[in-house]
C-alpha cells in the first residue's frame, strides 16, 4: 500500500483584514470574516482547517497532521487532495491567505 | 391615546397637510401628503393605529405630485424621505403603495438598532414563526392567510431582530399582496378588507390588507422565536414540512438581510442566537385550508 504524499509546506493564516467567526448547528459550521463581511456554510474538513488557522499559522503539513487524527484510515488516501482543494477554495472565498 | 379612526376626515386631510404621526410598533412616521389614495389607505387600512404626541420623530415621508408638466396629463407622485426622493415618480394612482414601499424602504435603510430580515414573522400562543423566502414562493399569501386565521402578524415584510435579547418586535403594517394572491384571500376569508388596487405597477396588480385590530393594539408586545419556515406553493402538493439545516438557515437569512453586513459582527452574533432557538423547517403546500392547519398543528 502506497504511503500518500504529504503536502507542501507552504504555511497559511486567516486573512488578516478581519476577524473570523464560527457559528456550529448540528455539527455543520457556518462562518464569518468581518473583514470580507461575507458569510458561508462550510464543509466539516474546512471548518477543522479554519479552526486549526485561527489559533495560529500552520503550514500544510501541519494541517495535514492535525485533520490525519480526525479521519479513518480508510479515508487517509483522499485527504491530501482534499486538504488541498479546502485550501484553494477557502482562499478563493478570502477566508484565508498564504502567510 | 388617539388613534387614526378617531379623526374626522377633515381633520385627516388637515393632519396629512401639515404631517401625521403615525406609530407603528418602535417607529413613528412623519407622513404628508394631500394625495386621496394615501388618504383612504390611511382611513381604510391604518384607522386603529396610534397617531403619536412624541415631539421625535423616526422618519419624515412626503408624498407628492413632482413639479413637472406631466403632472397635468399623466399624474404623478414622488416619494420623499428627508426631501429627497430615492426613487422614480409613479403615477398618482399608486400614492398609498408608493408611501407603504417608501416606509419598508425607510426601515430596511436606516432601522440598524435591530437586525432587519426579509422575512414575514407571525405569532400563535407565545411563539414567532419566521418565513423567509424567495419572491414569488407565497409567503405573502401564506401570511395573509394565517393572520386571518388567529395568527398575530408582526410583519409582513421585514423582520425587526432586538440586537441585546434576541426576540421580534412588531410593525403590525398591512400585507402586500399581488395579482392572483389578492383574490385568493379574498376568496379564503370574509373578513379581509383591503384598499384600493393598484394597478399596472412594476409588481403587477397590489393591494394591502389590514392588519386585525389584535395585531394593532399588540404592537409592542415583542415574542421569542419558534420557527423559520420556508414556505413554497407547489401545485397538488400535500402540507408538508421538512427539516432544515440550520447552517443553512443561517446562510440564507443573512443574504436576506437588509443589514446584516452593516452590523458585521453583531449581525452574526445576533442571527447566531435566533437560528439556535429555531427549528428550521421547508414547508410545501398547495391548499391555503391545509396549510394553516399544518401551522395550527405545529403551534400547540
Amino acid at each position: 500500500m502506497s504511503t500518500p504524499a504529504v503536502p507542501e509546506t507552504r504555511s497559511w493564516r486567516i486573512a488578516p483584514a478581519g476577524q473570523l467567526l464560527t457559528a456550529e448547528f448540528d455539527g455543520q459550521t457556518v462562518v464569518y470574516h468581518t473583514g470580507a463581511g461575507h458569510t458561508h456554510w462550510v464543509s466539516p474538513v474546512a471548518a477543522e482547517v479554519l479552526n486549526c488557522l485561527n489559533r495560529s499559522i500552520q503550514d500544510e503539513a501541519g494541517l495535514y497532521a492535525a485533520l490525519s487524527e480526525l479521519v479513518s484510515q480508510e479515508d487517509m488516501p483522499m485527504l491530501a487532495g482534499s486538504l488541498r482543494e479546502t485550501l484553494d477554495h477557502l482562499k478563493n472565498l478570502s477566508l484565508i491567505e498564504p502567510a | 391615546m388617539m388613534r387614526i379612526r378617531d379623526l374626522s376626515n377633515q381633520e385627516l386631510a388637515d393632519r396629512l397637510a401639515q404631517g401625521l404621526d403615525l406609530q407603528t410598533g418602535p417607529f413613528i412616521f412623519h407622513i404628508q401628503s394631500r394625495e386621496a389614495p394615501v388618504f383612504s389607505g390611511l382611513r381604510r387600512l391604518y384607522a386603529d393605529f396610534p397617531v403619536s404626541k412624541e415631539a421625535l420623530r423616526d422618519f419624515h415621508v412626503r408624498v407628492r405630485r413632482p413639479a413637472n408638466l406631466r403632472r397635468w396629463y399623466h399624474p404623478q407622485v414622488v416619494f420623499e424621505h428627508d426631501r429627497a426622493s430615492p426613487f422614480k415618480p409613479l403615477p398618482a394612482n399608486h400614492a398609498f403603495a408608493s408611501l407603504e414601499w417608501g416606509m419598508n424602504w425607510c426601515i430596511a435603510g436606516y432601522a440598524h438598532q435591530y437586525l432587519t430580515l426579509h422575512a414575514a414573522v407571525l405569532e400563535r400562543n407565545g411563539r414567532a414563526v419566521m418565513l423567509p423566502g424567495e419572491p414569488g414562493a407565497g409567503k405573502s399569501t401564506l401570511t395573509a392567510a394565517l393572520s386571518l386565521s388567529g395568527w398575530r402578524l408582526l410583519t409582513d415584510e421585514t423582520a425587526l431582530v432586538d440586537l441585546d435579547t434576541g426576540v421580534l418586535w412588531p410593525m403590525a403594517r398591512p400585507i402586500n399582496l399581488k395579482n392572483h394572491s389578492i383574490d385568493i384571500i379574498q376568496a379564503f376569508s370574509s373578513e379581509a378588507i383591503f384598499g384600493d388596487k393598484a394597478f399596472d405597477t412594476h409588481k403587477g396588480t397590489v393591494a394591502h390588507l389590514k392588519p386585525s385590530l389584535d395585531t394593532v393594539l399588540r404592537m409592542d408586545e415583542s415574542c421569542r422565536i419558534g420557527w423559520v419556515i420556508f414556505p413554497r406553493w407547489q401545485a397538488n402538493s400535500p402540507a408538508r414540512l421538512t427539516r432544515r439545516p440550520r447552517a443553512d438557515t443561517f446562510v440564507f437569512a443573512a443574504e436576506n438581510s437588509f443589514n446584516y453586513s452593516v452590523l458585521g459582527e453583531t449581525g452574526f452574533r445576533t442571527l447566531d442566537r435566533l437560528i439556535r432557538e429555531a427549528d428550521c423547517y421547508d414547508f410545501r403546500y398547495s391548499k391555503l385550508e391545509d396549510a394553516v392547519l399544518a401551522f395550527e398543528r405545529l403551534s400547540t
